[in-house]
């Protein structure tokens, strides 16, 4: 028969006791022996971080041997001690196996009898940290020797308690040395020791957000000596000061992001104003290059102030993220300008108000930009890179289109502020962005074959088209075709044809804005628009007259003329919401019940949105309607509700199949494409009207 | 046969000639550039006009009489075992672990007696997939894996030839590997052979798709199939006019090939070739009434791919017969020259050209520049509005008429389609053109199992949970 060792079959410990030691060697015994009494069945294990330049390891070694797993002994040897006595307690803590981790002096002056309180404390509160505190009322800090020590600890504790009003609230001795903490609650890498009382950072860097407290009476040393000293205290000091610096900075909640984003902004404002005086001023250069360049220098600033204080810094390198940061602040500067100059010149507002909303519009953009985009973490895998690539590079051949063909983009932009009988562009766009980015990813059925010269022929041909277009098709009808074919060329150069043939739908959606509104149609539209708004209206609300919409402010009468109605809008958003439909789920009777629920839908927002345009009308005076009834809030609204139908019908993103996303090489295409842009864009430049201050009828 | 290899694509004499014609249409249209644009118009609108007149010839010949070869299932299986002569089956396989089984099951489904029987799996030396798949599932005696050494070029053809230098048989043929051969289809090939006699020395079965209704690309396709197998083949067997082989399913006199010099591992239509070669040695081929189904090409751009190489291995094998033109002529007689340019070149250029003369068409309807109407001279412009009514009607028409000789009245409205499979046609013929010029031997894959149902990821999950 095999002899059979008996096993020892031990549960793993519920509780670490780590006890930092130096030179503690009559100590550890004692406190071994009061502990196992204490904690009776509780399976536990002590862990001894011991920085003793006497016998004191060889005394922990000793009962270690008679209990591996109940005593441990983490040895560091002289030039091993980092962050001093924090910095054992880190270590100890680091290798604590248990749920819950007890932290005490190895000197007696923490009653072992305290610890089982600790614990229990812990589980009734269901704190994340319990503090055995000197100075709630039953503990008494007897054990201080002499009145200026027991003054330095109060005040010190005190002092911590200023600097972490919130934090600390529910602590009345932050610099207590005893105490408990949830092993999970805890991340020992995001801890930096420095001498002084671990437990501050502990709270602090792990932003615990339950920590309760026990009283405890500090017991008179038995042996040793103790460590506590004044250059100890003002080392405190400093590491309070960083500590306090650290927990402000990178605030972990979205308000406080965007309050430090906000005060950034506002002190970069400062900096864009001091760098365009001293280039203005002191250099002499002309206003304009001298704003340029303060814009940049103040972008700087601010990339250095958010960077390093306000946003966690995410997963892209850091020149990544100033590379980002300058390219998505210097595009904002123009949707500033052009906000600016839509509600003055063509909104009729002040020039002063009108900043104010813009500035509301573009901080918004650009803190929801730059977390994402700047500070969001990478897509993770290879997939979910190239699906982002794909993404990026569709938008791209929408950047390059419209650096093509300004006049589609002037249309697009005119079509905000005066409404023309066509579907503004901006609603197929939209849908069309939305059905694109439900359909980015290959289907399951997708074969993976791909083949360069098929994309670059086809891509050829559409290029030419495109080209061919635009030279002998001068009426403006024919533009948008020409941008689309351009648009296809450009995606299949960039995306790959696969890609482009899953989306080939969606490409066509801008087709809408040629194809036009029927009059018949249009007046249909406009007429049962005209009779929900006065139904809803009644008694005191508008009237329908010949020229359209009339209410009244102080008995002035206020039109909303007939051709301002947003008719093709809601037309078009209609025929949008269909056409997706019926691509997401083809011609079957869910796609036409769908399409009911949507076109009710927008036909209700529409009607909801122009009684609000005349109410602000009839409440605020013209100033107000005159804005209120500019076609870009509208259609911005109806966009909208359009691109969320079209986004809760698209597929759920499935885990990623087995087809691989596909992405082409595509330096050179982008090269040319670029090239072919700037020529084509030429082209048509001359021809391009912005709508200006005026010309709305 | 290395002097009709497509090894180079151009003899130096046919380079020196393109070179001097394209010198001289070069001078031609600096000094007359409206007579050079007026010739070639002229040119390409009667060589269309020609090509077109050619398949309704074609058709109306194939229709007149009777010319599929025919063996009842009777007498197919009438002949004892014992006279059956041994017959080699090649099948090549590149990268196809995945239906080397079922390609297992398909040849166990032959109706040939085993021991006369000789199944080669023809695979190359970097595929282990494909060598390890068959080893495990190539468990019969008659089945051998012949692993083709590492060499350039790495060809379909070259593998063939390696088969055939092993080939014991006194018959060969080729099967693909995701090939459905008819079973009957070696014992009918054998009857006819001994029927037609020693003037035959092959024979092309029909080819059809097991997957005719997956897409609509599929449909087109099923559709050009039939009208090449019932209609314009038999219509070259019945006005003697040497065969463009396709690439599967033909059925040789061992002999006789090899004399012959077997595959052109060269040419990427090394069946093409084969089949005017064949005529030109004087010998013949026919269409055997027998069905091997195929996989259809179900996505465009593996169509693409695929159709591409079809048409630079037609251009190839064109442009290398035309190399010693006198000796062509004499060997494949006037109707021969006819086929070889208005069939084998006349197909792919007639896919590129009608790009060019859709897109002018349009062009001219949307602008109508008047230098078109300069290069338009009246005679070549009335022709030219015949082939665009006439010649895309009769195509159309001709579709139809498949649809109808298949009995898939279902098909109408695919066959009135056509033209978008044209588009796809003119995309391949341009992909061949580039290709002839830039990377002649590239032979481009066509990815199979396209037909199969994607493997489904619940089924894993649950595997991974089980």
């Amino acid at each position: 028969m095999v002899d059979v060792a008996p096993a020892r079959l031990k549960a793993p410990p519920a509780v670490s006791v780590v006890v930092p030691t130096r030179n503690e060697a009559d100590n550890v015994r004692p406190l071994v022996e009061q502990l196992r009494d204490v904690l009776g069945g509780t399976p536990s294990e002590i862990v001894f971080v011991d920085d003793s330049d006497d016998h004191t390891p060889r005394t922990i070694t000793a009962m270690s041997e008679q209990d591996p797993d109940g005593v441990r002994l983490l040895h560091r040897a002289r030039g091993e001690r980092t962050g001093g006595l924090g910095g054992a307690v880190t270590a100890g803590l680091a290798t604590a196996r248990a749920p819950w981790v007890v932290v005490m002096d190895g000197d007696l002056q923490h009653p072992p009898a305290t610890v089982p309180e600790l614990l229990a404390a812990g589980q009734v509160d269901r704190a994340d940290a319990v503090v055995a505190s000197r100075y709630r009322t039953r503990g008494r800090a007897t054990g201080l020797s002499g009145v200026f020590r027991r003054v330095v600890s109060r005040a010190s504790g005190t002092l911590a308690r200023i600097f972490f009003p919130v934090r600390l609230r529910s602590v009345t001795d932050p610099m207590s040395g005893f105490f408990a903490v949830r092993r999970d609650a805890l991340d020992t890498t995001a801890l930096r020791p420095n001498g002084y009382k671990i437990l501050l950072e502990v709270v602090v860097r792990g932003r615990l957000s339950r920590v309760t407290e026990v009283p405890y009476t500090f017991q008179p040393r038995q042996a040793g000596e103790s460590k506590a000293s004044l250059r100890e205290g003002v080392r405190y000091l400093r590491h309070l000061t960083l500590l306090r610096l650290a927990a402000t900075r990178h605030p972990a909640t979205p308000p406080g992001r965007i309050a430090g984003f906000a005060l950034a902004g506002a002190a970069g404002t400062a900096v864009n104003s001091a760098a365009l005086w001293a280039l203005g001023e002191v250099a002499g250069l002309p206003y304009l290059p001298a704003a340029f360049l303060a814009v940049q220098v103040a972008i700087v600033w601010n990339f250095a102030v958010i960077d390093n204080l306000v946003m966690p810094p995410g997963e892209h390198a850091r020149s990544r993220r100033f590379g980002r940061f300058l390219l998505l602040n210097n595009s904002l500067t123009p949707v500033h300008l052009g906000l600016l100059y839509g509600l003055v010149q063509i909104g009729g507002m002040h020039y002063l108000t009108a900043n104010v909303p813009t500035i509301v519009v573009v901080f918004a953009v650009r803190y929801a930009v730059t977390s994402r985009w700047v500070y969001g973490t990478p897509a993770s895998g290879t997939f979910g890179t190239i699906r982002r690539a794909v993404r990026t590079r569709l938008a791209l051949a929408a950047l390059l289109t419209a650096l093509a063909f300004p006049a589609v983009v002037a249309a697009g932009w005119n079509g905000l502020w005066d409404r023309g009988p066509a579907v503004p562009l901006l609603i197929p766009v939209a849908a069309a962005a939305a059905l694109v980015a439900g359909r980015i990813r290959p289907a399951r059925t997708d074969p993976d074959v791909h083949d360069r010269q098929v994309d670059g022929l086809l891509a050829a041909g559409f290029l030419t088209a495109a080209g061919t277009l635009l030279l002998l098709m001068p009426d403006p009808a024919w533009l948008v075709p020409a941008a689309l074919a351009f648009l296809a060329g450009a995606a299949i150069l960039l995306a790959g044809t696969r890609t482009v043939a899953r989306l080939r739908w969606a490409l066509l959606l801008p087709l809408m804005t040629v194809a036009g509104i029927t009059p018949a149609v249009r007046n249909v539209v406009d007429d049962g628009l005209r009779t929900a708004v006065t139904l809803l209206g009644r008694p005191a609300g508008p009237r329908s007259a010949d020229a359209g919409l009339v209410t009244a402010h102080h008995g002035a009468d206020l039109l909303l003329p007939a051709h301002q109605l947003p008719g093709p809008a809601l037309a078009g958003g209609v025929a949008c919401l269909a056409i997706s439909a019926l691509v997401l789920f083809g011609p079957t009777m869910r796609a036409l019940a769908r399409t009911a629920v949507a076109a009710v839908t927008l036909a209700a927002v529409t009607v909801g949105a122009v009684l609000l345009v005349l109410l602000a009308g009839r409440l605020l005076g013209p100033e107000a309607f005159q804005v209120a009834r500019l076609p870009v809030f509208m259609d911005l609204l109806l966009a909208l509700v359009v691109v969320l139908f079209v986004a809760r019908w698209s597929p759920a993103p499935e885990p990623a199949g087995p087809v691989r996303p596909h992405l082409p090489r595509g330096r050179f295409a982008l090269v040319a494409l670029v090239a072919l842009a700037i020529v084509f864009g030429l082209q048509t430049l001359p021809q391009v009207e912005w709508l200006a201050a005026g010309s709305v009828r | 046969m290395n002097r009709f290899s497509a090894r180079t694509v151009l003899s130096r004499a046919q380079r020196t000639g393109l070179m001097v014609a394209l010198v001289l249409i070069g001078i031609g249209a600096i000094l007359r550039p409206m007579t050079v644009l007026q010739t070639v118009v002229a040119i390409v609108t009667v060589a269309y006009g020609a090509a077109i007149v050619f398949r309704v010839l074609l058709v109306w010949a194939g229709a007149r009489g009777e010319h599929l070869i025919k063996v009842s299932d009777a007498d197919a299986r009438a002949v004892p075992d014992a006279d059956l002569p041994v017959y080699t089956v090649l099948v090549p396989a590149y990268r196809e672990p995945g239906v080397i089984g079922l390609l297992m099951s398909h040849l166990g489904a032959l109706d040939y007696p085993k021991d006369r029987l000789e199944v080669f799996l023809l695979l190359e030396e970097d595929d282990r997939e494909t060598i390890e798949a068959a080893s495990a599932v190539a468990s019969e005696p008659h089945v051998r894996i012949l692993v083709v050494p590492e060499s350039q070029p790495k060809t379909k053809p070259k593998a063939c030839n390696v088969g055939l230098e092993q080939a014991t048989g006194e018959f060969v043929t080729i099967y693909d590997a995701e090939d459905v051969p008819d079973p009957l289809q070696l014992r009918r090939a054998v009857v006819a052979l001994r029927r037609l006699g020693a003037s035959y020395v092959c024979l092309q079965a029909e080819l059809g798709y097991f997957n005719v209704d997956q897409n609509r690309i599929t449909k087109w396709f099923a559709l050009e199939y039939a009208t090449w197998f019932r209609s314009l083949l038999p219509g070259l067997v019945a006005l003697r006019m040497p065969i463009p082989l396709g690439g599967t399913s033909n059925h040789f006199r061992a002999r006789e090939l090899r004399e012959l010099g077997a595959w052109d591992p060269y040419n990427v239509t090394e069946d093409a070739d084969l089949g005017i070669r064949l005529a030109r040695s004087g010998h013949r081929v026919g269409v055997l009434q027998s069905v091997t189904l195929e996989e259809a090409n179900s996505d465009f751009i593996n169509w693409i791919k695929q159709r591409s190489r079809w048409y630079k291995g037609y251009l190839m094998t064109w442009l290398v017969h035309l190399r010693s033109p006198r000796a062509t002529i004499r060997q494949l007689g006037w109707r021969g020259i006819l086929c070889l340019n208005l069939f084998v070149g006349g197909t792919p250029l007639a896919a590129l050209l009608n790009a060019v003369l859709w897109a002018t068409t349009i062009l001219w309807f949307l602008d109508r520049p008047p230098i078109m109407e300069e290069i338009f001279v009246p005679p070549f412009y009335y022709l030219g509005v015949i082939c665009l009514v006439f010649g895309n009607a009769t195509v159309i028409y001709l579709n139809v008429l498949s649809a109808r000789t298949m009995d898939r009245p279902d098909l109408l409205g695919t066959a009135l389609l056509s033209p978008g499979y044209w588009a796809m046609m003119s995309l391949a013929g341009a992909k061949a053109a580039w290709q002839l010029i830039f990377n002649p031997s590239y032979w481009e894959k066509t990815t199979h199992g396209l037909h199969l149902p994607p493997s489904s990821p619940s089924s894993k999950e649950a595997a991974d949970v089980g």
